[in-house]
């Protein structure tokens, strides 16, 4: 019986530390910073898909009250693309090339009182995402129309994200609390452009157009970052 | 090489001793007694390690304080019309094919992605934008505050000034405080590092990357008067002049 309670005293010490109320900087800006990498699936024109990896950056500008934190979001993604087809400006194009994406949005996160680790708590989050995704082909085929090695094309697109991670609570930003996150975003495309980029100070946008069937791309990222300031 | 000091030809000096006695008026005060030669090695060592001592005159940082509402219009304002000044300036070509203000009264309250190269978006912008943060920080802003300054000014640039030869981006909008800042951070603790070497070329680079540390409004330039006695006391005065 003994051993018993003793068991269950040491239970619940255990939940009690587990859930202790977060202990950290409170009703403050803050701005922080950190690098991703992960996976993304894009379906091109024609059923075409292609799934790869990339790495990036992000940043997050945004008031922390004690639970909550709303941030003003961007997420920057490089990767490659290979093998899919596009449409723009009356064309169509099967290729390889680079592929850019970021995003921009307001970013809601809401901070639990579940510590896996000292110090650490659990937090989720989510929000609207707008972003502009470029895709320079490298080595291409033009099936229609023209298309020249200097031309990009570009999608403007919508979705959203979710995220789920640690953050590190400390008394101070300036202590710079760390956060790794897990990031799923979808976007789907809504404009696709056409751009001349043969002179970088220029921008010459050739056509612009609803793209002709659905450019969806899916996002799996992991991140990690520190609060600088 | 023999040192005297004005304590040790006092404890030479026997009483009626002539000699001694002009010796002692002659002598200035710091020079001393005759000494051995090891002790004289190490005033040697101690003199020549002060001389290779460089005296930073000036201590380089940042001093965080509050702000009026006027003195934050005074600095918006300082930095909205020196950005009329600047953008023609540093963009000729395209305010003179682009602009236009017919453009000015269509891109007005518009907002576009833009579809720049990534040389202008995540190399000139936060360039800009890491100069406006430390503009602010010179200014005696904390960061968070120079960041919310510099939120206003390119949000300001961007709705009323550039849209003379393009609508304004939500990119730029975006990237010119935030990655700014990030950039201002990092170019902060260089430059302050650089600035406090207390060498020629330091303070020269330091500038160069922070030029707004050489202004009038620049609030952290902190006069350092070092002072050491030589043997164990050591003090440092710090003078900062509003």
């Amino acid at each position: 019986m003994e051993k018993l309670l003793g068991k269950l005293f040491w239970i619940y010490l255990t939940l009690q530390l587990a859930w202790l109320p977060a202990f950290s900087y409170e009703d403050e800006l803050v701005l922080k910073g950190g690098v991703n990498a992960g996976r993304m699936e894009i379906t091109g024109f024609n059923g075409s898909e292609d799934n790869s990896g990339g790495v990036g950056f992000n940043t997050h500008f945004g008031y922390k009250w004690t639970k909550w934190e709303f941030a003003l979001s961007s997420y920057i993604y490089y990767g490659k693309v290979d093998q899919l087809a596009f449409q723009g400006n009356s064309s169509q194009i099967n290729g390889n090339g680079s592929f850019r994406h970021v995003s921009f949005g307001p970013l809601l996160k809401y901070l639990t009182d579940y510590q896996p680790f000292k110090n650490y708590n659990f937090y989720f989050g989510g929000g609207p995402s707008w972003s502009l995704q470029t895709i320079k082909l490298e080595d291409f085929r033009v099936v229609s129309g023209e298309f020249k090695r200097q031309h990009k094309l570009t999608y403007r697109s919508f979705g959203g994200l979710l995220v789920f991670g640690i953050e590190e609570q400390m008394a101070f930003k300036q202590q710079h609390p760390v956060y790794v996150e897990f990031v799923y975003s979808y976007m789907a495309a809504s404009k696709v452009s056409v751009v001349d980029a043969g002179d970088f100070s220029d921008t010459n946008i050739l056509s612009e157009s609803k793209p002709g069937q659905s450019i969806e791309t899916w996002f799996w990222m992991i991140s990690a970052g520190i609060a600088l300031f | 090489m023999v040192f005297f000091s004005e304590f040790a030809v006092a404890e030479k000096v026997a009483p009626g001793d002539k000699l001694k006695r002009k010796i002692k008026k002659t002598l200035k005060p710091g020079l001393a007694r005759p000494i051995s030669k090891k002790q004289a090695e190490i005033e040697r060592m101690k003199a020549e390690e002060k001389s290779r001592q460089r005296v930073s005159k000036y201590y380089y940082t940042y001093i965080d304080r509050d702000h009026t509402t006027e003195e934050n219009a005074k600095n918006i304002g300082a930095v909205y019309l020196i950005s009329w000044g600047i953008y023609p300036l540093t963009q000729p070509d395209t305010f003179r094919k682009e602009g236009s203000f017919s453009n000015y009264r269509e891109n007005f309250g518009k907002l576009t992605f833009d579809q720049d190269e990534p040389f202008w978006n995540w190399f000139v912008h936060p360039i800009s934008g890491s100069q406006l943060f430390l503009y602010y920080r010179a200014n005696g802003y904390s960061r968070s505050q120079a960041l919310a300054m510099s939120f206003i000014s390119s949000t300001l640039f961007e709705f009323t000034v550039e849209i003379y030869t393009e609508p304004a981006s939500v990119q730029d909008l975006y990237q010119t405080p935030i990655l700014g800042a990030v950039l201002g951070v990092g170019i902060e603790n260089l430059s302050m590092y650089l600035l406090n070497t207390g060498n020629a070329v330091g303070r020269f680079f330091g500038h160069v990357l922070n030029p707004s540390t050489l202004f009038w409004f620049y609030e952290g330039k902190v006069r350092m008067v070092p002072r050491w006695d030589g043997k164990k006391s050591a003090s440092v005065n710090y003078i900062l002049e509003f």
